[in-house]
């Protein structure tokens, strides 16, 4: 009875660790740019496991999620079929894989703001908009 | 004479703008992103981290791939002729008056004083998530300017005496200029 409760026990663990294990992230990225750095540390810090690719231009990824120009930062994220671009926050990644929305390809942080994951001395976000996206339209996903 | 002067005067005019145009494509690439990411895609900040850089001189450019902790990694790949291209754009940009306009959702009225006699060159940001287009009749242009939701775009013009006024949806805006 005993070993068929450690059995149990284990079973339960690994299942219960592989549903809730973070999916990784595959990150796209110059060589030349370190504050991406800084956005794939706190995604570790949360979990999640990052692998880099680092490249000159990593176009057709963001081609195939319909990323449009004005939507670019200076990485792209490609996390369990979303595309995350630029300094997200964390909270609006988590949120993201867990309602699935349908409809969206991804959500975007264009450019650089000053007050976002990566860039800002701080976990205060303030002043830029996390924006999702599909092929057709846009709109605000999360307010800073 | 007159036709070897305004032959001489427009293949001068090709290469000025060929040059202008391939320092633009370096700053909109350089490094795999461009540093429009972090100064706005006419180097005039749009409201991101690294701010205005427009006149930039090469010296400044150096000692930021030096010093700023976010581009030191870009430093090895920008050689000294590239880095003077990027200069050459910048002080480009800064022969204008910038002047900003960003289009937001709701009725607004903005008005902007022009000093000086310098060409404006006019920013805008669509900040809503329709396209816009904005007639330039008034700037003596006879085209529409179409801004697609969330980007920039820019229009250069010269500003006589009399104010100008720009319409884009429940947006407007005021040009006027003054003497001094």
């Amino acid at each position: 009875m005993r070993n068929f409760m450690k059995i149990v026990t284990v079973l339960l663990l690994t299942l219960s660790s592989s549903a809730f294990a973070k999916p990784i992230i595959e990150l796209y990225k110059s060589p030349t740019c370190s504050c991406c750095k800084k956005w794939a540390a706190i995604m570790e810090k949360e979990g999640y496991t990052v692998n880099v690719h680092l490249q000159n231009e990593w176009n057709s990824v963001k081609e195939s999620f319909g990323l449009r120009p004005q939507l670019q930062s200076c990485h792209s994220a490609v996390i369990d079929g979303y595309l995350v671009e630029g300094h997200v926050p964390p909270q609006d990644v988590a949120r993201l894989l867990k309602e699935r929305p349908l409809g969206i390809k991804g959500i975007a942080a264009p450019g650089m703001p000053q007050y976002s994951p990566g860039m800002a001395p701080d976990e205060e976000y303030k002043d830029f908009n996390v924006i999702a996206f599909s092929d057709k339209s846009m709109s605000v996903y999360h307010k800073y | 004479m007159g036709f070897l002067f305004s032959s001489m005067l427009g293949i001068a005019l090709l290469v000025w703008t060929s040059v202008a145009q391939s320092n633009e494509t370096l700053y909109r690439t350089a490094g795999g992103y461009g540093c429009l990411v972090c100064h706005g895609k006419y180097a005039n900040g749009g409201g991101f981290v690294g701010g205005n850089i427009r006149g930039a001189t090469v010296d400044r450019i150096n000692k930021a791939l030096a010093t700023q902790p976010t581009m030191l990694l870009l430093a090895p790949v920008l050689d000294d002729q590239q880095r003077a291209e990027l200069s050459d754009y910048l002080q480009y940009l800064a022969d204008f008056n910038l002047v900003e306009w960003n289009l937001v959702d709701g009725e607004t009225t903005q008005i902007k004083r022009v000093v000086g006699n310098k060409d404006i060159q006019l920013v805008i940001k669509n900040e809503t998530f329709t396209e816009v287009s904005i007639d330039l009749a008034p700037l003596g242009k006879q085209e529409l300017m179409i801004v697609q939701p969330l980007d920039t775009e820019a229009v250069v013009f010269s500003i006589k005496n009399r104010p100008i006024t720009l319409e884009s949806g429940t947006n407007t805006l005021k040009l006027q200029k003054m003497n001094n």
